[in-house]
């Protein structure tokens, strides 16, 4: 007998779409109110904040006008900032088990699949009704949100366009998302596993975004992020598996273009494209996934037992290496040797998770050792992953660029004193400064440098957790490669004191990095453009001098100052300490946009400055008087010369006349400027408290500074190791710092 | 006409049916007995199109019925448990069957809903069991199909609705060719309405046969003989299913017609010979005690 096909009469495909609609009216009745709340209520409540905002905050005196700003707010409202998205992927997860959770049960699968349909018209019949009524919905009320920012004189055309983009992402968004959601219904035999699989379909990404960078800064001793400094567009790049990523990243990205003025859709086409894409491939395996999923697949467990392994090793590979990484948390032993307890942990944890999702699948508690040799599986995967982070197996920490990809390069310190404006007065992130406007092209010496610094910070890290290895001492900073791609490769290195002065002064000694490190041009530009006036001080630690300038005088300092700088390298820089401080501050600190506060040390050597400062009455001898001290307090710290542990606090204070004066030629105002090794000499932090004799002077009556213990004489020294105020070595060391006493003041 | 040709269904590793042929014609009821697991329900879910089969394929007017709406728009499948929308009453249903259904007869449907004293604006979630069965076989009845699969359709049923189903069937049977397949534990209510049975067990078929035919092929025969030589030669010239003995009575049960016991009886010595019908209940324990499935078995396991 052979079989023919034969015309039955038709089902209208409206008549289908009317029936499932109504199937989904317990989803239309929530995402209608959430429209609503957003799009009417919302955009009413946000543009009438904005408007009162803008007259409270501002008093009218922005820079925009009153509809440029309610522009401003719709756009970050219903444009490419908004947050409908949210509430987008909700609606596509509910939708999509609303469609196809009818798989689950017996009754529901017989009542559907005997019904005169193929498997591929009921699928696309059920799948669009989801997606259409999304789309009717999203746009009905994207529109109704215009009209309302219309009225409410939002929008431009421009703005139009955005929000018209926005509903076109979310569109994709939702398509993607409801995929992923079918797909993990489809492939599951019950509920609350499609929902399990949904949650890790939709957050493995994400969760291993999150995880990989806290493991970088875990276990990568060179680690450094500044991926929140760079901006959207030079960090994020499309990601494969997630389409809420791509999403986020691409409204960052818009933003971070428009902030920067550049093409607002420029690099966010690949975030989409690689949206589409998902939603495409994802889509198709939806679509197999229907035509070839047996109505019988109820029950237990996923529809075939590679997806069940296969998650499960998703989720026990990460979760086992957390088990291994919390214990290095909690034994401070991140950099030491793999502990024991943590594959113990490991493998624990692994075990668990193993066996919990196949009691999940098999929904009984005996199938937990079903497929145990997975455990080992995922045991070994996990060890594998932390490995590769614990042991640095992918040379993270030796990494150093080819010289041919990097275009330029930068190299700062991690913290600077120095504060930095942009051209309308607003502070900077020194960090983000230096990464965007240094372009040293010695890229050859850098990386000498780098490979150097990278092992030092690398060995310091090991010597922290490992007993009988010493730190080398060093001078931190970051490196950062601007890569000829437009990405950066940023590492955080240790510059050991000996490496070659010479080196270094190649790269510190260089105009490129003096311009930028102390932005004198730079400064002297943004005083003179806004015409601010200001107020120069000298400080010398003991005393300072002001005095008020001009724009004009400024700028003069600042070509004395460049003049000096000639002389600056790294030579100079990490062996002698500055004699003083000029900061000059902008004096209308009231007025947002034009405060500026500029900060430049002043060396021994640098005459032209010190001429400027002499002719502006604002010179101080780099020493005070001995006369002018009537008592030194001095405190330290004492280490251990083989381990640099503490041994003990001392303090003593000394107002003999022969001790002030021992002491007093050698104070220095500070030890942190930039390149100065410290701890040159092993162990010893001081610090003054001078009392002026004559009250009259205007100078402050006590300051703190710093003394090399090397400059201190014997008998004083003495004199505070007879004064310890706490002791390290001893538990409950505290108690020697009850015993801090007048006993201490030597009279 | 439905062939159900070589098919085998199997759920993972556990085999529901093996290798099954069967036919079913039109205008007759076809009863679908079998014991528990059988695969009753899984051969009416493939015959539905739910299920495909591993092997082989089912033909319904001369149509593979799998993914083949041509093919399905003919056949209506009446669940044990029947699906209905969440808060659906008999009106949102009717309203989704209609256009599912192009055949559909919303009028019949308010005429029999009223007869059947539901209310058509009633949550189904309140129904009674049987009053869910009774919709299911309305909606049934009223999609025009000409094929309509029941499972277990009678079970929940009262007297008088069974009766009132079995005549609907009946007059559709006559007014417009509805051919009827049922599957049923209760063989009582099978001996009444169907024409034709088939009985199923472990996945595979013993026997399809007109009931008549059937029942007529099957008899019970208890006799004491007169020698032992009688006995043989009863015993040769008989298809015996089942034989047991009690002192010198005994009782067979064959598979032969009763012109031929009773003229084998005719030529041997019998002190006391009775020929008795089988009931079709007493059939399907005959049949399936041959194959291993007897009381006995079960109890003393």
């Amino acid at each position: 007998m052979t079989s023919r096909t034969s015309s039955s009469p038709e089902i209208r495909t409206s008549d289908l779409q009317i029936e499932l609609s109504k199937r989904r009216l317990w989803i239309l009745a929530p995402s209608i109110l959430a429209y609503v709340c957003y799009f009417i209520l919302g955009t009413i409540l946000v543009l009438a904040r904005a408007r009162r905002v803008y007259h409270i905050w501002y008093g009218g005196n922005m820079e925009l006008s009153m509809e440029e700003f309610l522009q401003q707010t719709t756009a970050g409202w219903l444009g490419m900032g908004s947050a409908v998205a949210v509430i987008t992927v909700i609606i596509a997860i509910l939708s999509g088990f609303a469609g196809f959770s009818f798989v689950y049960r017996t009754q529901s699968a017989d009542f559907y699949f005997s019904q005169p349909l193929t498997r591929k018209r009921q699928f696309l019949n059920i799948y669009l009704n989801g997606a259409v009524v999304f789309a009717a919905m999203s746009f009905g009320f994207t529109l109704i949100g215009l009209l309302v920012a219309v009225g409410m004189r939002g929008v431009t055309a421009a703005i139009l366009g955005e929000i018209a983009l926005n509903w076109l992402r979310n569109l994709v968004l939702f398509v993607a998302v409801y995929n992923t959601t079918i797909l993990a219904v489809l492939i599951c035999r019950n509920q609350i596993t499609a929902i399990f699989v949904t949650g890790i379909f939709l957050g493995a990404d994400p969760v291993a975004i999150g995880l990989s960078e806290y493991m970088k800064s875990m276990y990568y001793a060179t680690y450094y992020n500044v991926n929140w400094l760079l901006g959207a567009r030079l960090v994020y790049r499309p990601r494969i598996f997630s389409p809420i990523v791509n999403f986020v990243y691409g409204a960052d990205v818009w933003a971070d273009n428009k902030a920067n003025e550049l093409a607002a859709y420029g690099g966010v086409w690949k975030f989409d494209l690689a949206m589409l894409i998902f939603a495409v491939v994802i889509g198709g395996l939806v679509y197999f996934a229907y035509i070839n999923r047996k109505a019988e697949d109820i029950g237990t467990g996923v529809v075939h037992p590679a997806i069940k392994n296969i998650l499960k090793l998703l989720v026990a590979i990460p979760v086992a290496m957390m088990g291994a990484v919390a214990v290095d948390v909690m034994m401070e032993n991140a950099y030491g040797d793999i502990h024991v307890l943590s594959i113990v942990i490991l493998i624990f944890v692994a075990a668990i998770v193993c066996m919990a999702t196949e009691m999940i699948c098999a929904g009984r508690f005996k199938a937990a050792l079903k497929s145990a040799w997975y455990i080992a599986i995922a045991a070994a995967g996990a060890i594998l992953l932390f490995c590769v982070y614990k042991k640095d197996l992918t040379g993270f920490d030796r990494y150093v660029p080819e010289i041919t990809e990097v275009e330029d390069c930068a190299m700062f310190k991690d913290y600077s004193f120095r504060e930095v404006f942009d051209d309308n007065g607003s502070y900077l992130n020194s960090t983000q400064y230096y990464l965007t406007n240094m372009h040293l092209t010695d890229i050859s010496t850098m990386t000498g440098i780098a490979k150097a610094g990278q092992e030092t910070q690398r060995h310091n890290a090991i010597a922290g957790a490992t007993e009988g290895v010493k730190r080398i001492n060093g001078n931190d900073a970051v490196i950062s490669y601007h890569m000829k791609n437009g990405r950066y490769t940023v590492r955080y290195v240790t510059i050991p004191e000996d490496f070659d002065p010479a080196t270094m002064d190649k790269i510190i000694g260089s105009d490129e990095y003096r311009r930028v490190a102390f932005g004198v041009d730079r400064a002297v530009g943004q005083v003179k453009k806004w015409d601010a006036f200001g107020t120069m001080n000298y400080n010398v630690g003991y005393d300072t001098n002001m005095s008020k300038l001009s724009p004009e005088v400024f700028g003069e300092f600042g070509e004395a100052y460049k003049a000096d700088l000639k002389k600056y390298d790294y030579s100079l820089a990490s062996s002698e300490y500055p004699v003083g401080t000029v900061t000059y501050s902008s004096d209308n600190q009231n007025a947002y946009a034009t405060y500026f506060n500029y900060t430049f040390e002043v060396y021994d050597c640098y005459t032209n400055t010190l001429e400027f400062l002499k002719a502006h009455d604002l010179y101080l001898d780099p020493r005070p008087d001995p006369e002018d001290i009537s008592q030194i307090d001095i405190f330290m710290t004492v280490f251990d010369e083989d381990t640099d542990e503490s041994l003990y606090d001392c303090e003593a204070v000394f107002d003999e006349r022969d001790q002030i004066e021992a002491v007093a030629e050698h104070i220095i105002t500070a030890n942190w400027y930039e390149w100065k090794l410290n701890d040159r000499t092993a162990g010893v932090t001081v610090s003054t408290m001078i009392h002026k004799k004559d009250s009259d002077k205007s100078i402050p009556s006590e300051y703190y500074g710093s003394i090399l213990n090397a400059d201190i004489p014997q008998e004083m020294l003495d004199i505070l190791n007879e004064h310890i105020t706490y002791d390290y070595r001893s538990e409950g060391g505290n108690e020697a710092s009850m015993t801090y006493t007048e006993e201490t003041i030597i009279d | 006409m439905i062939e159900i040709i070589n098919i085998s269904k199997s759920y993972d590793d556990y085999p529901a049916v093996k290798s099954l042929n069967l036919q079913m014609n039109e205008r007759e009821v076809f009863g679908m007995v079998g014991t528990n697991g059988a695969g009753k329900t899984t051969l009416l879910r493939m015959m539905a199109g739910v299920l495909k089969p591993d092997e082989g394929r089912i033909v319904i007017d001369g149509e593979s019925v799998w993914d083949n709406p041509a093919a399905k728009s003919k056949l209506f499948f009446i669940t044990d448990d029947a699906y209905y929308f969440m808060n659906a009453t008999p009106e949102d249903m009717r309203e989704y069957y209609r256009r599912i259904y192009p055949t559909f007869d919303t009028e019949r449907f308010g005429n029999l809903i009223s007869n059947f004293g539901l209310d058509t604006k009633r949550r189904i979630s309140g129904f009674s069991k049987g009053m869910r069965k009774q919709l299911s076989v309305i909606m049934g009845i009223c999609s025009g199909c000409k094929y309509l699969f029941c499972d277990e359709t009678f079970d929940g049923l009262d007297p008088v609705m069974r009766q009132a189903t079995k005549s609907l069937f009946a007059k559709d049977m006559e007014d417009r060719g509805l051919t009827p397949i049922l599957t049923s534990h209760n063989l009582r209510e099978l001996e009444d309405i169907c024409d034709h049975v088939g009985l199923l067990h472990e996945g595979g078929i013993l026997l399809s046969r007109d009931i008549n035919d059937m029942k007529l092929n099957i008899n019970k025969l208890q006799v004491v003989f007169e020698t032992e030589d009688d006995r043989t030669e009863l015993e040769s010239g008989l298809e015996v299913i089942i034989h047991k003995e009690q002192g010198r009575l005994h009782t067979y049960t064959v598979r032969n017609n009763r012109e031929t016991v009773e003229s084998i009886l005719g030529g041997i010595g019998t002190v006391f010979a009775e020929l008795l019908p089988l009931t079709l209940e007493e059939i399907f324990i005959s049949e399936t005690e041959v194959v291993g499935y007897d009381i006995k078995n079960i109890i003393l396991s």
